[in-house]
């Protein structure tokens, strides 16, 4: 998950200090936007290295031309669309949510009879299923989705990223949300929430 | 406060709101500020919200359970051991492109984190500036051409009196002499590293068997695997090339570039081992093989090989290295004030030595941001 944004002026110092030289910002940059490009370039490419070469790459890019660049106002949103670019310039494209595998593992092996047990089979249950809901979007509205809730960006930085029109964006969001609460389990939600977020 | 226009305007969503169902909530990206926390005026309007529409909490907390979902769809591998890794590669290189444009700016560059796995061996090198002007039938060089690698290389001169650091890509150090230069590529190709030296330099070189380091003047080639040894070829006197530990070959450079296009194996050449030195003469294409008079130490070497403390307040020890690596510790002066240790240093690089303090004392340590951090007890 990315971390909670830093307030806005403490990036500005970061990125003027970029600009300016200091190698120092370049490393906090780096290890701030890590986690989000990381996980973003996965989702783009899946293959590990390949996705820490271009984000090496990347941030040798901006290096290079850092007296050049833009003054930029939401520096994850415009790193994110920088990798963006350079992923989409390779031949292989997917658009993975994530591996079964994953969750497959998460889910007990056995069945057990605790409540709290039960309780964290059946929150798995329940990420299972959205995954696999999330899974039969199209590629676009995965990707929206994606930019949306975990990397917490607005319609307006969504838009930049992948190069659309805001109100397109706007307007998938809630289409897709609306589709798949057609298809949620509202009563098992309920249950849920109850257990993990008492009263 | 508000406006009268913007309190309708609230109030107009805050009716539209009831309305609303959980993925309409998860949709409006000011619920969703609150929910992150990314907004003060967000949060104050739906807990507010929240407390005037009671009967509205079950979709809510709908909303924010369909939430957390959603985020949670999209784990990875990504570990923090990884973030700093690929973050210090970035930092070195960054450092690294910097002193090219700006050569008279010394700037210490030694990065431990990559010698903790090497042999760290120490190696002089000067190699000979003069052009070869001898030619020989049938073998004319004009200038010499170094033989292609995986990247253009870059070019780091030293034209000041102070040795210069330089990281290569692999994490070998060279301390490059006042007036020398040096190429290398910023990322080794394989399957050998080579590099290409006029002057003075000193090398660090991180063993790798299946990697051979090369390093090219204008009239030889020095082939390393990893080990310790100075090479001179400053164009006034004769290439040197002398052998602390391990071994070390020296060829003349047609006979090694002509053998690698014919891509064969056999070179003539000379196989040095420790203590021993060899002398090239370009008119006659040999080298000369003898014993090392003394123990080379080199202006630009990097620093002191030999450390012994007696009875020594690890305060002090740490400072020591410090100032011999010129790399930052960060540690606890008045707690590591009073433990005296007795312990000597030959041949290991910083980390080791780090680590050896650090397990007599029962300490820990750990590369940060390019300082070593070392938490340790009080001792008494």
């Amino acid at each position: 998950m990315p971390s909670t944004p830093p307030i806005v002026d403490s990036i500005t110092q970061l990125w003027h200090r970029f600009q300016g030289g200091d190698e120092r910002a370049l490393g906090e940059l780096a290890r701030q936007y890590y986690p989000s490009l990381y996980n973003y370039g996965i989702r783009l490419l899946t293959d590990p290295e390949t996705v820490k070469d271009a984000i090496q790459d990347l941030f040798m890019e901006l290096w290079r031309q850092r007296t050049a660049l833009p003054e930029v106002q939401f520096v994850r949103t415009y790193l994110l669309k920088s990798l963006r670019y350079k992923l989409s310039r390779r031949r292989q494209r997917y658009w993975l949510l994530d591996t079964d595998d994953l969750f497959e593992s998460q889910l007990p092996s056995q069945t057990c009879y605790e409540t709290q047990c039960i309780e964290e089979e059946e929150q798995n249950q329940q990420l299972y299923q959205l995954n696999q809901l999330i899974s039969a979007l199209s590629r676009r509205q995965q990707e929206i989705i994606y930019l949306r809730f975990f990397q917490e960006l607005d319609n307006a930085e969504i838009a930049q990223v992948m190069n659309i029109d805001k109100r397109s964006v706007a307007n998938l969001v809630s289409k897709t949300l609306a589709q798949l609460r057609a298809q949620w389990l509202y009563s098992s939600l309920l249950l849920l929430s109850r257990l993990v977020f008492p009263l | 406060m508000l406006s009268d226009r913007l309190t309708s305007i609230l109030s107009e969503s805050m009716k539209a709101y009831r309305r609303y169902k959980a993925d309409e909530f998860v949709a409006d990206e000011s619920f969703q500020r609150w929910q992150t926390g990314r907004s003060p005026q967000d949060t104050a309007f739906w807990e507010q919200w929240k407390l005037d529409n009671p009967d509205c909490l079950g979709e809510l907390q709908r909303a924010e359970r369909l939430l957390t979902s959603l985020r949670l769809q999209y784990p990875d591998d990504l570990t923090p051991a990884t973030i700093e890794q690929e973050t210090r590669k970035l930092v070195s290189w960054a450092l690294e492109s910097d002193q090219l444009t700006q050569p008279t700016r010394v700037r210490p560059l030694i990065t431990p984190w990559r010698w903790a796995a090497a042999a760290c061996v120490l190696v002089g090198l000067s190699v000979g500036g003069w052009y070869y002007q001898h030619q020989r039938p049938q073998r004319a060089i004009s200038s010499p051409a170094p033989p292609t690698v995986a990247a253009g290389l870059q070019e780091r001169v030293n034209n000041s009196a102070q040795p210069v650091n330089v990281l290569l890509s692999d994490g070998s150090l060279v301390v490059l002499g006042p007036k020398s230069r040096l190429s290398y590529p910023q990322r080794f190709g394989s399957p050998a590293r080579a590099v290409y030296l006029t002057g003075e330099a000193f090398f660090e070189v991180v063993k790798n068997p299946a990697r051979p380091f090369l390093v090219y003047t204008t009239q030889t080639v020095v082939k390393v695997l990893g080990t310790s040894f100075s090479v001179r070829a400053d164009g006034a006197s004769p290439v040197r090339v002398a052998v602390r530990t391990g071994r070390v070959s020296v060829y003349g450079r047609l006979d090694y570039e002509t053998a690698q296009r014919a891509a064969s194996r056999r070179v003539r050449g000379l196989v040095l081992t420790p203590n021993q030195q060899a002398i090239y003469s370009p008119a006659v294409d040999t080298w000369q093989r003898s014993l090392v008079e003394e123990p080379l130490r080199l202006e630009s070497e990097a620093p002191s090989q030999r450390q012994t403390f007696e009875e020594a307040p690890v305060a002090r020890i740490l400072a020591t290295l410090e100032r011999s690596y010129g790399v930052d510790l960060v540690f606890d002066e008045e707690g590591l004030a009073r433990c005296p240790l007795t312990t000597s240093f030959v041949e290991e690089n910083l980390l080791e030595r780090i680590d050896i303090v650090c397990q007599a004392i029962g300490a820990s340590y750990e590369v940060l941001d390019g300082q070593i951090v070392i938490t340790s007890q009080r001792c008494h």
